[in-house]
């Protein structure tokens, strides 16, 4: 077993707050699919017999089913946190590093991508990568598609990422928004680093999948270091900057004369970075007398001889988004609908049989009742649903056992599981939770219960 | 082609001929520096012979071989010798397929390329795109290819006002000059120009934010070199015109990339591929060069197919040694490698030469060592001189047994008396510098030199005025020969600062080693030390710190032992923190500390009520001064000043001192140091003792 992959399940989908106030993110219904449902299929796809997932322990029972009721082969470890506990990404690797035994792959639940991950862990192997991340070129349209709800100005949470034109490595990576608020909106970067790599390509459209692929080493790391709580905001960043930092030689003539000494030091002092590092000696002879250089313009070593070193894939083609606000999570739906036969060519969906006009790229859940003339475009609609007579639906996220009556004109609108949409209403860009009463006219409304809304 | 913009900026009255048709080129023969000072003093720089042929002749040659069919050359200081070289040369025969046209003017009027491009826009010679070169740049670049892609960028982009040439050149490379090295931001896809900074002095890079939001994709450049020249769009010159502030050429890229909102001007950038270009800007670029000549990387600009007819050409053997008719070589000496000899110089017997050039008539004599020497011509060097990495101007005269020290300038008319050493970077010159008075040299100069120039030489010691701007750029050519060393060492700097500033950035990683292990103490400790820099400077009360500081322990869950210890850490180490920097460890350290600890005596008196927590704290002390080594030698005061205050008991230092400390290694320091104040205490207990008796 060369990696192992984790699933991060435990998100509370904070962006998108009007989706998931009583279900997990990870369970929400992609193409009428629970979301972790991709994430496994991914890994299943490349190979993983068995994963590590962190979700909250009341929704155990339900993901755990998930490989049986979808037919996955792939093995469920999961690791539950309590109801109300927040965990963040790399607190929840803390929790399982006792199950981590070799480098890992960690991928969030609200990844949804067609890339062959061999390519990520061949360039993790190739250049013995400390941490390689997956980035793909996403065009602005899809991150500014229109959502439900609510008009907000769309807030894009954008990275620059840094990248080394000659070698994927990664050089820095910053949050505009952390940018904005510190560093009065400018970018600095070391003469130092541009020393050591002077063509730097800094993308700012890359979309980072949140996919890492981590050394066993940087695990350990990071579960002693309790500071650390999210692995994308704190724990890259720190590593990435440590590429550049020059490991503390070792002096071991100096050691050896009062050896119990140091022993204890070693043990009391604070471990820095690479006193964790594990460099692999067969590696590191091969390479010294190897000719190989990934650079050239100056007298270092491959990889500058720096030891922590850090990688980024980017996808140049392929499908790869994240679910993780309300826009993204429509989009995703659309679009994986419309690849869904290249995507999973082995999952085969079944066209509804139904005299309704049901358009391309539609989804019809089983045991949904549609009636003759009924018009759908571009939705996708769960199972157990019921659909009247003149009922218009266009560019709808329709999840299960959903109602609604004759003569309603829906567009653009996410229902939720058992919601009613009453006669001759019109509904556009809102997401409905509840009981829609006949004749309601409403755009860009969030229609929840009313409790739920006192609650807030 | 774009006669629309054009139209805008032509003045009424135009020339029968468009002259868009015709390629216009404007050569510089100025740099407007004085690096190669004195040689420059009496010969334009533009004629500095440049492995045997002088530099604007390089500089034509390219502007030819790219097609350029007339060119301007504009010349400021001792115009009248370019002038009359020009006037003899092949360049103004009527045969030559480019027409040259020279301007001059006086260094009075024009002190930098700017006042030279408004000089030229005043007199409204140029109508179309033209080239803007200096005349001590060597290029084998197709201009006319890279001209007609400016054109094209036209199409899209109408306010392009340059495209300005860079070459890649790795970091190390010799033809990176050190006084320029820049940083760009580029768009890839087009090749514009988005930020231009010169990092020479900067050891952090910042750039706009605004930039990468507006660009998705950015490519930061530090690989890239000037090569001085650019493709200019006829709105150049009267944007020199309007903004008498741009100097230089970074001047000029930097107010148009400020101004770019608002006069929409823009700037790209060309990479060379394949070609070479690159401009003598100092003394160490020359040297640069002119290797670069000699190893054929300008071809064809090299000495064998030197086209002009005045001088035969050379003959190019084996190693790229060069030789000119009537050269004559003695008995056992070699020209090693890379050796350029000019007509009719003679060499002598023994005489070892090695990457040099040696001009003509020059006159060699035996057992002379000379490499990485670029000799001119009419010198005479007589037996057993060494050189190494010098520059020996027109007529000098070396005398027998003279051994000149790395990256000396000889400049021409010097005679060295038999003997003489100079020192390494030298600079000498014929006559007496003009505003010294005496002949000897003053030891008031910033280098303390000792008068190099023996009774019978022709010699002085040149100092370079001192500019405001150029104090470090002379730096860089005044190390000629040494310049890898220097470049290692300021790395070696940089990467500390990186390490500092990663320190800076996490406080977990602070320096004292002596912090605890514990996360929670750790932090603890950290809140402490906050508490108590904000207390100090804000003269808060004992009371509330030591609420603040209460909070904090049952925040952070930390036992009393530990409180103990980490407060009188904290307070200790507060001097250091707030000076960002380690005492000196004299009386001033006490000095910082003494007002401190009597603001936080109220404080310790809380903590140290009892002496089991008056051995913490005086642990505490000790594992200070042990990581500490400059805290250790005010270890005594400290314990004094509390002992004085009453806030350290005596039975409780006496107690500690009685135990044997955790650390082996404070035997020998920390105990050492309050030994005296130790004896001091066990006297006066006894004579207390003794009284009560």
């Amino acid at each position: 077993m060369e990696y192992q992959a984790v699933i991060m399940a435990a998100g509370r989908g904070s962006r998108m707050t009007d989706l998931t106030h009583d279900r997990p993110k990870c369970l929400l219904p992609i193409c009428n699919r629970p979301m972790i449902w991709f994430s496994l299929k991914m890994l299943e796809n490349a190979g993983f017999e068995d994963v590590l997932v962190i979700i909250h322990e009341q929704f155990k029972a339900e993901i755990a089913d998930i490989p049986n009721k979808y037919g996955l082969k792939i093995k469920l470890d999961i690791t539950c946190l309590q109801k109300n506990e927040d965990y963040g990404t790399a607190d929840s690797l803390r929790l399982i590093k006792d199950k981590i035994k070799t480098d890992i792959l960690v991928i969030s639940c609200d990844l949804v991508c067609d890339i062959p991950l061999h390519k990520v862990f061949d360039l993790h192997r190739t250049h013995q990568s400390s941490v390689t991340a997956l980035f793909s070129q996403t065009s602005p349209e899809v991150m500014l598609a229109p959502a439900p709800g609510p008009k907000t100005k769309i807030k894009q949470e954008r990275d620059l990422v840094g990248l080394d034109l000659q070698t994927p490595r990664l050089v820095f990576l910053v949050s505009e928004a952390d940018l904005t608020s510190e560093n009065e909106e400018e970018l600095s970067i070391r003469k130092s680093v541009m020393k050591h790599f002077p063509q730097i390509s800094v993308q700012g459209n890359l979309l980072d999948a949140h996919l890492y692929v981590i050394k066993k080493w940087v695990c350990d790391y990071i579960s002693e270091n309790r500071s650390f709580t999210m692995l994308k905001g704190e724990v890259l960043p720190h590593i990435v900057r440590k590429q550049f930092t020059k490991s503390p030689k070792r002096n071991i003539d100096k050691d050896l004369p009062n050896a119990d000494v140091s022993v204890i030091s070693l043990n009391t002092a604070k471990r820095d970075i690479f006193s964790f590092l594990v460099g692999d000696e067969e590696e590191e002879r091969i390479r010294s007398y190897s000719a190989w250089n990934d650079h050239r313009g100056d007298l270092r070593g491959p990889y500058q001889d720096h030891a922590i070193r850090c990688f980024a894939y980017v996808a140049k083609e392929g499908f790869c988004l994240r679910a993780n606000t309300l826009n993204n999570y429509c989009e995703l739906n659309r679009q994986v609908i419309k690849r869904w036969s290249t995507m999973f060519p082995d999952e085969e969906i079944t066209p509804p049989v139904s005299k309704a006009q049901v358009g391309v790229d539609c989804l019809i859940g089983e045991n949904t009742q549609l009636s003759d003339k009924c018009s759908i475009k571009h939705s996708i609609i769960g199972q157990n649903c019921n659909i009247g007579d003149k009922v218009r639906i266009t560019n709808c996220i329709i999840m299960d056992n959903v109602t609604v009556m004759k003569e309603t004109t829906l567009q653009g609108s996410i229902l939720m599981k058992n919601s009613v949409v009453e006669n001759s209403c019109d509904i556009k860009d809102c997401i409905v939770g509840h009981t829609v009463h006949s004749n309601c006219k409403s755009t860009n409304e969030v229609l929840v219960d009313a409790d739920r809304l006192l609650e807030i | 082609m774009s006669k629309a913009v054009k139209s805008g900026t032509a003045k009424p009255g135009s020339e029968v001929v468009k002259q868009e048709d015709v390629i216009v080129a404007i050569l510089i023969a100025d740099s407007f520096s004085i690096r190669f000072a004195p040689v420059t003093d009496l010969k334009p720089k533009a004629l500095l012979p440049l492995v045997n042929r002088p530099m604007i002749d390089y500089a034509l040659e390219s502007l030819l071989l790219s097609g350029v069919q007339k060119t301007f050359v504009y010349c400021v200081a001792h115009a009248d010798q370019i002038r009359l070289y020009l006037r003899e040369s092949k360049w103004m025969r009527s045969a030559s397929p480019m027409s040259i046209e020279v301007i001059s003017q006086s260094s009075d009027d024009c002190r930098s390329l700017g006042d030279s491009l408004r000089d030229i826009d005043g007199k409204s010679l140029i109508r179309g795109d033209f080239i803007l070169m200096s005349a001590d740049v060597i290029s084998n670049v197709q201009l006319i290819p890279i001209l007609e892609e400016h054109r094209e960028k036209r199409k899209t982009d109408k306010g392009i006002v340059m495209t300005h040439i860079f070459k890649k050149s790795f970091l190390g490379h010799r033809s990176r000059s050190a006084e320029e090295e820049l940083v760009l931001a580029i768009n890839p896809t087009n090749g514009r120009i988005l930020n231009y900074q010169q990092s020479k002095n900067l050891k952090k890079l910042s750039f706009p934010l605004e930039m990468f939001k507006e660009h998705g994709l950015v490519d930061l450049r530090y690989d890239l070199v000037d090569t001085h020249i650019s493709i200019c769009s006829p709105v150049v010159l009267p944007l020199f015109s309007d903004n008498f502030d741009y100097q230089t050429w970074g001047d000029f890229v930097r107010g148009i990339l400020i101004n770019e909102e608002i006069l929409n001007n823009t700037i790209y950038c060309h990479q060379l591929e394949g070609s070479y270009a690159a401009r003598v800007s100092n003394i160490s670029m020359y040297d640069a060069v002119s290797k670069d000549i000699i190893q054929r990387w300008t071809f064809p600009l090299v000495p064998d197919l030197n086209r002009s007819e005045e001088t035969p050409r050379h003959t190019l053997s084996r190693h790229n040694v060069y030789k000119q008719p009537g050269v004559t070589l003695g008995k056992e000496s070699v020209l090693e490698v890379d050796v350029v000899v000019g007509e009719n110089s003679e060499i002598g017997e023994q005489t070892y030469v090695t990457q040099s050039v040696i001009g003509k008539r020059c006159k060699i004599g035996n057992n002379v060592r000379i490499s990485n020497a670029y000799i001119w011509d009419d010198v005479i060097i007589e037996d057993e001189c060494c050189i190494e990495v010098a520059l020996i101007a027109d007529g000098v005269c070396l005398k027998k047994g003279v051994q000149l020290g790395h990256g000396c300038v000889l400049g021409p008319g010097v005679k060295l008396a038999p003997g003489t050493k100079i020192p390494a970077n030298t600079r000498l010159m014929a006559s007496p510098p003009k505003s010294e008075n005496e002949f000897e040299i003053s030891d008031e100069e910033e280098e303390n030199l000792p008068a190099p120039v023996s009774a019978d030489s022709i010699g002085y010691v040149y100092h370079r005025p001192i500019e405001e701007d150029s104090d470090v750029e002379s730096l860089v050519d005044e190390l000629w020969g040494l310049e890898i060393e220097d470049d290692t060492e300021s790395e070696e700097d940089d990467e500390d600062e990186a390490d500092n500033d990663e320190d800076e950035d996490h406080e977990e990683d602070l320096e004292v080693g002596d912090l605890p292990e514990d996360m929670n103490a750790r932090s603890f400790y950290n809140e402490v030390l906050e508490s108590l820099q904000r207390g100090y400077e804000e003269k808060i009360k004992g009371d509330n710190l030591v609420l603040e500081i209460n909070s904090s322990k049952y925040a952070y869950n930390v036992t009393m032992k530990e409180v103990n210890m980490l407060v009188i850490k904290a307070m200790l180490s507060l001097p250091s923190v707030m000076t960002k920097k380690g005492g000196s460890g004299t009386n001033d350290d006490w000095a910082a500390l003494r007002p401190i600890l009597q603001h936080f005596l109220p404080v310790l008196r809380n903590y140290l009520k009892n002496n089991q927590s008056m051995l913490d704290s005086l642990e505490a002390l000790e594992e200070y001064g042990v990581n500490n080594p400059k805290f250790a030698k005010i270890t005594c005061k400290v314990l004094h000043y509390l002992y004085g205050e009453d806030v350290l008991h005596e039975e409780a230092i006496l107690e500690w001192h009685a135990n044997p400390p955790n650390d082996p290694s404070a035997m020998t320091t920390i105990r050492k140091i309050v030994e005296p104040f130790i004896t001091w205490l066990e006297e006066a207990e006894e004579e207390s003792s003794d009284e009560s008796d």
